[in-house]
């Protein structure tokens, strides 16, 4: 797939994805936003998302179930977690269900522009 | 009227004694035909008792008491003892053939007696003058007699004696050796023949004293005279009492009863010379043992019983024992124990209160033993009781203290979850218009140090939260060298508008040495923080010229000290005991949490955190942390900035 990598976003705090959408625009496709996992993967296939940006803490299901759901039925697609979460065993166990990368919600350095830097860099 | 009176009591008194007499006689001849009816072979052996006295002498009653037992015992069956009177108590007045007479018509019809006895003087003469019609063939025991009576008369080969001697000089003796002042002598002897007797032989015994002593005879008194006397008599007086029987007038007395009144109205010491009347208010001396006298009677007269010559059961006449005293009387008529005879036997000793109420004492003292032991158990276990009361306190608060700050992690550890949120949509949307304003063509001015600042500001928000998150979490803390003069410094920026807008005065008293401590910078601004803002609240009704905080910080050796000085109003003693707990506040908005996380990161740190109350006013906060080991030759390029930060010395 060519042009600007296509990041479809799964978090349920609307001012997040928002704030999120709007730095990403910069660079990225932003295809979509969920705000829950249902439709999670009917979104990415119609929506042809390469990297979905995935919060943990969904009201449906578990993140790590959801991003298990992905890699098994879109392998070809990055999973990022976006976390709140800071405990290092979370961050194991989000590599463990396949994730690629596992960004803090608050991150100071720039974490989340250089992953997607590189997932970009990958692609090509 | 007296002389009537005294007659008239002749007559009664003559009259009990005639039927006290008939009356033993009736009895006697009762047993003697009781004795005949029965088999010859066994007949029990009859003894013909003749008494000096009746009933009521006491020597003679002990003696005659002993003497059956004794005799019973020695001769192994019931002996049959026929007792007359023929002594002066007997039936008074009464001609002596008389008795005799009467007596041989009680054994008219009989066996004559196994044995004829006499006890006591009287007796001993009467028998002796009528040998020959009482029952000459018949073995004749004079008993308790004294030996001067058989003097004059030898035993014949059918006839023997236990006689004694009664040393009436010795209990003169006696006498003037325990009460050597003694001058007069009151005699109680009784009256009539007895007392005749005794006065003519005693007068003649007591002739030694007679330089010394004055002895006074009361043979010829009543007994009513008598106790007059002894009721007036003067000082250094004593009185002998020998026996009673009969006064003068002719009246029979019991000595129990002539004791008794004489004890009471007697104003001297009485003195008596037989053992039966010890006890009875004599004083002592050297006394005839009565008891031991029927039993030397009760050997003989068994033998005898049992076939023996009398002739050759001679006995050596009784002599008086040791001296005996009573220690009632002795105590009355103040003589002292120093005084009596060497040898002497004091009796009637005042229990002393050990020998009195030894069981008592010796339960009380068990029982008190016992109480204090029990009272000591008690104490014992009430205050181990006491104990596990406190440490049940003291765990039930650390469990309550840990169950607090468990919950104050687990909030903590929620919000600053939630607060990642808005901080996250924050720091990107920031990011965001930070990339847009790089790629505008036209500059943004002003908004971009905004943007900055907005950025700096919600990076130290993160920051803030995610330390004490993990700290709260892991108890874990993020460890630089750090100078704590910086940590002072970014702590009293943090504070600065506060401390403006409440007029408060800050002083800082810093070393000027580095003040290095290991630790987590950020967290180590937050226990700062909270120590400036306690202050500051602690400051809220201080008057404004008088709002004063001294932040001041030392080092020494190994520790760093860091001390926040209010003047506010100082803390009470209970809220000293419990500030650092959760929940523990006196700001009416306040959660009392603060000062429990500054505590808890100052511990993390290895440090001690401590409150007291300045002399003056208002409290002292004090944060002692280890230093830093730095090598010498480290730059120290925070102090560099430090020092440019710090200039102004007073912040307000």
């Amino acid at each position: 797939m060519s042009g600007r990598l296509r990041v479809l976003i799964v978090d349920d705090h609307p001012s997040v994805v928002r704030a999120v959408s709007r730095l990403l625009a910069f660079d990225y496709d932003v295809v979509g936003a969920l705000s829950h996992a249902k439709g999670m993967l009917e979104a990415a296939r119609s929506l042809h998302a390469e990297v979905i940006l995935l919060d943990l803490n969904l009201p449906d299901i578990d993140g790590l179930t959801a991003c298990r759901q992905v890699i098994q039925a879109h392998p070809d697609i990055k999973v990022v977690v976006f976390t709140a979460a800071d405990d290092p065993n979370t961050k194991r166990r989000a590599f463990e269900a396949g994730a690629c990368a596992v960004v803090d919600k608050v991150e100071f350095g720039g974490e989340l522009l250089s992953t997607l830097k590189g997932l970009d860099a990958g692609r090509n | 009227m007296h002389g009537q009176h005294a007659s008239a009591r002749v007559d009664g008194q003559g009259r009990r004694s005639l039927c006290r007499a008939l009356g033993m006689a009736v009895l006697g001849g009762l047993m003697v035909i009781a004795a005949a009816s029965s088999d010859a072979q066994q007949a029990p052996k009859q003894v013909l008792m003749l008494q000096s006295l009746h009933r009521g002498n006491l020597v003679l009653d002990q003696f005659i008491g002993d003497f059956r037992v004794q005799l019973d015992e020695r001769v192994g069956e019931s002996v049959n003892v026929v007792p007359m009177v023929v002594g002066p108590t007997g039936f008074v007045g009464a001609p002596n053939q008389a008795a005799v007479d009467y007596i041989r018509s009680l054994y008219a019809d009989r066996p004559p007696p196994d044995l004829v006895m006499s006890v006591g003087g009287p007796a001993a003469a009467f028998v002796r003058q009528y040998r020959r019609q009482l029952f000459p063939e018949a073995p004749l025991l004079f008993a308790s007699v004294d030996e001067r009576y058989l003097r004059n008369a030898p035993l014949t080969d059918n006839e023997t004696a236990v006689a004694v001697v009664n040393d009436f000089p010795r209990l003169i003796d006696d006498i003037l050796q325990v009460l050597p002042d003694t001058k007069q002598v009151f005699m109680i002897v009784g009256s009539g023949s007895l007392g005749q007797f005794w006065r003519r032989v005693l007068e003649g015994e007591f002739t030694r004293f007679r330089d010394r002593l004055t002895f006074i005879w009361s043979d010829d008194l009543s007994l009513t005279d008598i106790l007059g006397r002894v009721a007036s008599l003067p000082s250094h007086s004593a009185i002998v009492y020998l026996t009673f029987g009969t006064d003068a007038l002719g009246g029979a007395y019991a000595d129990e009863q002539v004791l008794a009144s004489l004890h009471a109205a007697a104003k001297a010491p009485m003195f008596g010379a037989f053992t039966p009347l010890f006890g009875h208010g004599i004083v002592g001396g050297s006394l005839m043992s009565i008891g031991g006298l029927a039993r030397k009677t009760a050997d003989v007269a068994s033998q005898i019983l049992k076939g023996a010559p009398p002739s050759s059961l001679r006995t050596q006449a009784q002599s008086p024992g040791e001296p005996t005293f009573d220690s009632r009387e002795l105590e009355r008529w103040g003589i002292p124990e120093s005084r009596l005879p060497g040898g002497s036997v004091v009796q009637f000793r005042s229990p002393s209160l050990w020998a009195e109420y030894k069981r008592a004492v010796l339960a009380a003292v068990a029982a008190l033993i016992f109480q204090s032991l029990l009272i000591a158990w008690l104490l014992y276990e009430r205050r181990a009781r006491q104990r596990a009361e406190i440490d049940s306190r003291r765990n039930l608060t650390l469990a309550a203290d840990a169950d607090r700050r468990q919950t104050i992690a687990a909030l903590t550890s929620s919000i600053a979850h939630e607060l990642k949120q808005p901080l996250s949509s924050i720091l990107h949307n920031a990011q965001a218009l930070q990339i847009a304003a790089e790629r505008s063509p036209s500059p943004l001015g002003p908004a971009e140090e905004i943007l900055a600042d907005i950025k700096a500001e919600a990076v130290l928000a993160a920051q803030i939260i995610e330390r004490h998150r993990l700290w709260l979490r892991t108890h874990q803390i993020q460890k630089t060298a750090v100078d704590i003069r910086s940590v002072i410094s970014d702590s009293l920026a943090l504070v600065a508008h506060d401390v403006g807008i409440r007029q408060i005065e800050t002083i800082l008293d810093l070393s000027s040495t580095p003040c290095r401590v290991t630790g987590d910078p950020v967290l180590l601004v937050q226990v700062l923080v909270n120590l400036l803002r306690n202050a500051v609240d602690a400051l809220a009704e201080t008057p404004p010229g008088t709002r004063r905080i001294t932040i001041g910080s030392k080092v020494n050796t190994a520790n760093v000290e860091v001390s926040v000085h209010d003047t506010g109003a100082g803390l009470s003693a209970e809220l000293l005991d419990n500030l650092f707990s959760p929940f523990v506040t006196t700001k009416p908005h306040g959660l009392g949490i603060g000062l429990a996380i500054t505590q808890g990161i100052v511990q993390a740190h290895d440090g001690t955190l401590t409150v007291q109350n300045n002399p003056d006013a208002g409290a002292t906060f004090t944060v002692v942390l280890p230093r830093h080991a730095t090598p010498r030759s480290e730059p120290s390029r925070a102090l560099d900035s430090l020092d440019s930060r710090l200039t102004t010395g007073r912040g307000g």
